[in-house]
């Protein structure tokens, strides 16, 4: 029933940066964007945030509580861990090395996972029995285990953590991008790219690829933080970072044996896991909006 | 003709969202008889389908309607939602253009009607439904009926979907059948039974029957009355003859020119343009844009629908044109 | 006689014939079997049909966007069956296809000069793109400076249009319309069929054009072709056709066409439908819909007999067809009405004009 409105100004046309600058006017996107913006200065400056070292250990002041003041007059914010080091430089420490685990984890499962996914979805076929085969062994088994194993065998350094962490779990972006293409095999416009005469790897990568972008985006975004926890379950069971290095969910697991003493200890961290998903999600959201022209808003 | 089974006053349906409001149904009067066809005419965009919704209130939350729908006495617009829910599938049945869409996929046809009955005739037992419903399948001419009885919607033709869809609606004997372009995603060998169906039905049952259609063969093979509408708004009011023999407002006359074969030109005479988007509507005449009669008067007053002869209305300054141009 | 431009020989599609590693034996559905059509330079040859008699799969096959199961496709002489790679590709410049549904048709991510402009860079065409667009646009009738939009910001036909630009922008020679108008409405429908027409004219071109409209077929087409369940049962010129059809099923569908005309209420021949024949392919299809099956119908196909000049049909019985009268025409128009439409049509020739 609704016509469409063939004219709008030609002025308003795209621009995604413009539409995102837009955006942030909304105070949900502006909080998001801010605390991203936050995170990356963390783990670039850390020095910026908090003055204390994260593994300065002082038995005397274990699992102290938040506004806790120490003997020598330093303020613990958030209070300490089980060793007495400072829960908030301990998060903004590791703030780099849970996003650096985390964002690489997800970078290598979303190019094996796409990659497989495009080629099984529009090739069909053989192929495609093939890698959903691949896709359902990997799926049997549990990816703990996996990563678990695989690190007895190849050590532990933070490059192969991140490599296995992906390698483990790329068949949700296979999935996914696998169904999608699917349906955008058999849409005209990919049958008009065909009928013009285009190529196989040019109808993928102009007219499919950005088709499934906003799915990835959203896989992508809900991968993150898959990853982190997963980062935190690693860590918990002494295969993920290595401590003293702080990680955020390095420092749930430490905390959480001390639950009943001091439950602040992991909830801090865990409260910035949850943070750091919510803002990540609601970019990720406002992006796939943005890059579809169809929810392109129009009112200026 | 005194008897009427339904009459609707000055509906006006509206979409509101935020402060913009959008008239998709713009005053629109017209009645029905027991037994007689009134069909509305008109191109995607025009409100027609936005109509019939209005008139059963399944129009979406952000749609505001005002107006009066009279039928039996009762204001459909002011009854409660229990009792609109009552009427339709009981004194209102409603077919729809793709009939896939409109059975649910995992239930089988019998199923499908045997529910229907429960909600509107919830006297009847186990079997009587059942009888009911394959009494029902049979009507509308359905092959072996028992058989259809027990297979999924996606076993079926198009046109045996369609026949599914009428025997669902009529399945509580309605008065009034709404049809909204019950053929027009069918094969005209299939569209052919169709019509033909409906037609006996209706003259078995006596229920009056709105069609709701762009094409004006399927007008001239069912309609008695016709009402052609254009941007929300009735632009001409008649009997089938008289629309189709005496066409009179300029979208009309386009319309039938725009359908091949008319006239003696190679190329067809299409109107040129196309349908204001709802929120441009121009002021005045909405079909001034695209006319080829349009002066500047028609883009300041809105023409008043009004009779050129008894019963056939027309909304346009100078009807008729050849007297008056 | 020069050779056609498009020729089909014999022309199978078979569906669900597994050819993998557990090879089942024959079976599968005829998409289209035996199909024989050619296009000569410069005329409009029309399929016609209802829902699933193949027509849209003979388009595809034409274009080999899907490949067939037998037969030849021959194009300007070259056989389009078994070219591959760059040759095909070159093929495909000389033949483009215009799509039915004009909202599915056009990648809704991409802005329309892009989506005009993608032929040109398939195909390494040299010269100013953007200049070509432009050139295009305003051939179909759109506005140039429109070109920066996308497809959803386009009313329906206006995406056809677009459709139809990008199917002209290597200059082919036949172009493959498949059900162009019938996702349209009525009166966007008649500017899209002016527009076609024009266009033949102007650019020399031809058309293979697939619909069920047999009113639209009749204004369009020079020569038409019917199919019923994947065969061609009658082809033949739009006279013959429309005036002396030699098939059954033929003038069925001629008169199925509800007429807008309230005088012939109730004319409309009815037949049962199709059934969906996958196996027994044996005889003639038609026969469970055709008042003159006999034994004959029923033990062997019928072959495509010659009624005069490049008329052929398919039928057992075409010699016992009564004389037909296409019923046909629109409501006798009232003294005054005709003067209005006279009027109406001068008038739209001055705006035209102006």
């Amino acid at each position: 029933m609704t016509q469409t409105n063939t004219v709008p100004s030609p002025s308003q046309r795209r621009g995604v940066w413009r539409g995102m600058l837009k955006q942030i006017r909304r105070p949900g996107v502006a909080i998001a964007v801010a605390v991203v913006i936050m995170l990356v200065a963390m783990s670039i400056f850390p020095g910026l945030f908090t003055s204390q070292d994260p593994n300065l250990q002082s038995i005397l002041s274990r699992l102290k509580g938040p506004m806790f003041e120490d003997r020598s007059g330093v303020l613990h914010v958030l209070g300490t861990d089980q060793l007495g080091r400072d829960i908030w430089a301990r998060i903004v420490y590791g703030a780099r090395t849970t996003l650096i685990v985390s964002i690489g984890a997800v970078l290598v499962s979303a190019a094996l996972g796409i990659f497989l996914g495009l080629i099984g979805g529009y090739v069909g076929g053989v192929t495609d029995a093939v890698i959903l085969r691949l896709i359902d062994m990997q799926l049997a088994f549990p990816v703990i285990l996996l990563v678990i194993g695989a690190v007895a065998v190849t050590g532990q350094s933070l490059a192969a953590l991140i490599f296995l962490m992906g390698l483990a779990s790329w068949p949700t972006f296979a999935r996914v991008i696998r169904s999608e293409v699917l349906t955008l095999r058999d849409r005209e416009f990919v049958e008009a790219a065909r009928s013009i005469g285009a190529t196989q790897s040019r109808i993928i990568l102009r007219h499919i690829v950005p088709n499934v972008l906003s799915v990835i985006m959203v896989v992508a975004t809900f991968e993150l933080s898959t990853m982190i926890l997963i980062e935190a379950t690693l860590s918990f069971l002494g295969v993920g970072v290595q401590p003293p290095t702080p990680t955020w969910g390095g420092m749930i697991s430490e905390g959480q044996r001390y639950l009943s003493q001091a439950w602040t200890v992991s909830l801090f961290p865990g409260l910035v896991i949850s943070i750091t998903i919510l803002a990540i999600n609601t970019l990720g959201d406002e992006l796939r909006d943005l890059l579809d022209p169809r929810l392109a808003r129009t009112e200026n | 003709m005194a008897e009427t089974l339904l009459d609707v006053r000055n509906l006006s349906t509206a979409f509101v969202n935020g402060s913009k409001k959008v008239t998709v149904v713009d005053d629109v009067s017209f009645s029905v008889a027991p037994g007689r066809t009134l069909a509305i005419v008109g191109e995607s965009g025009c409100g027609k389908s936005i109509l019939s919704l209005s008139m059963i209130r399944l129009v979406p939350d952000t749609a505001r309607t005002v107006g009066q729908i009279l039928m039996d006495g009762e204001d459909l617009a002011a009854v409660s939602p229990q009792r609109m829910r009552q009427i339709r599938g009981g004194k209102i049945g409603m077919i729809f253009q793709e009939p896939m869409t409109s059975l649910n996929p995992i239930m089988t046809v019998g199923a499908q009607l045997s529910e229907a009955l429960k909600l509107h005739v919830p006297e009847l037992n186990a079997a009587e439904r059942h009888e009911r419903a394959v009494e029902g399948l049979r009507r509308v001419r359905l092959p072996a009926p028992e058989a259809q009885f027990h297979r999924y919607p996606h076993e079926l033709s198009g046109g045996m979907r369609q026949r599914v869809m009428i025997a669902m609606a009529l399945s509580c004997e309605p008065e009034l059948l709404i049809a909204d372009e019950p053929t027009t995603a069918l094969d005209v060998t299939v569209q052919a039974e169709i019509l033909a169906l409906l037609g006996d039905l209706q003259r078995d049952t006596g229920m009056a029957v709105i069609l709701i259609t762009h094409d004006l063969g399927v007008v001239a093979e069912f309609a008695d009355e016709v009402m052609v509408m254009y941007a929300g708004r009735i632009v001409e009011r008649g009997t089938v003859g008289e629309i189709l023999s005496d066409p009179q407002h300029p979208y009309t006359i386009g319309l039938m020119g725009s359908i091949p074969r008319f006239g003696s030109d190679d190329r067809l005479l299409a109107i040129e343009g196309t349908v204001p988007a709802l929120s441009a509507m121009p002021p005045g005449c909405r079909f001034a844009p695209r006319c080829v009669f349009a002066v500047p008067r028609c883009a300041g007053e809105s023409p008043v629908l009004r009779e050129v002869t008894a019963g056939h209305a027309v909304s346009c300054h100078f009807a008729p044109l050849e007297d008056n141009l | 006689m020069t050779r056609p431009l498009l020729e089909l020989r014999n022309v199978d599609k078979v569906y669900g014939r597994s050819s993998g590693l557990f090879r089942r034996e024959r079976g599968g559905t005829y998409a289209v079997e035996g199909v024989n059509l050619s296009v000569k330079r410069g005329e409009t040859l029309a399929l016609v049909g209802e829902s699933g008699c193949g027509k849209s799969t003979t388009a595809r096959l034409a274009l080999r966007l899907i490949d067939t199961s037998g037969g030849d496709v021959l194009f300007d002489g070259r056989e389009v069956t078994n070219e591959s790679g760059t040759s095909l590709r070159s093929l495909r410049e000389r033949m483009q296809m215009v799509f039915q549904d004009p909202f599915a048709s056009l990648d809704p991510r991409m802005p329309v000069r892009k989506i005009i402009a993608e032929p040109l860079e398939v195909h390494s065409v040299k010269g100013d793109h953007r200049a070509r667009v432009d050139e295009l646009m305003s051939l179909v009738g759109l506005r140039a400076d429109h070109a920066d939009r996308f497809a959803h910001e386009f009313s329906g036909g206006q995406r056809q249009r677009i459709g139809i630009a990008r199917a002209l922008a290597l200059n082919p020679e036949l172009l493959i319309c498949d059900e162009p108008v019938s996702a349209l409405d009525v009166s966007i429908q008649a500017q899209v069929i002016n527009l076609l027409m024009d266009l033949r004219q102007r650019l020399g071109l031809s058309y293979l054009f697939i619909s069920h409209d047999l009113s639209v077929v009749r204004h369009i087409a020079d020569r038409v072709a019917v199919m019923h369940l994947g065969r061609v049962i009658e082809i033949g010129t739009k006279q013959q056709i429309f005036s002396t059809p030699m098939h059954p099923y033929t003038r069925t569908l001629l008169s199925t066409v509800p007429q807008p005309d309230p005088a012939r209420r109730g004319r409309a021949v009815r037949i049962p439908p199709a059934l969906n024949v996958t196996k027994g392919r044996e005889g003639c299809l038609y026969q469970s819909r055709c008042p003159l099956a006999s034994d004959l119908c029923a033990s062997e196909r019928p072959h495509a007999r010659s009624f005069g000049d490049g008329h052929l049909a398919a039928c057992h019985h075409a010699e016992s067809l009564e004389p037909f009268t296409l019923v046909q025409g629109d409501a006798v128009l009232t003294p005054g009405a005709r003067r209005r439409f006279d009027l109406y049509v001068r008038k739209r020739a001055e705006r035209s004009v102006a």
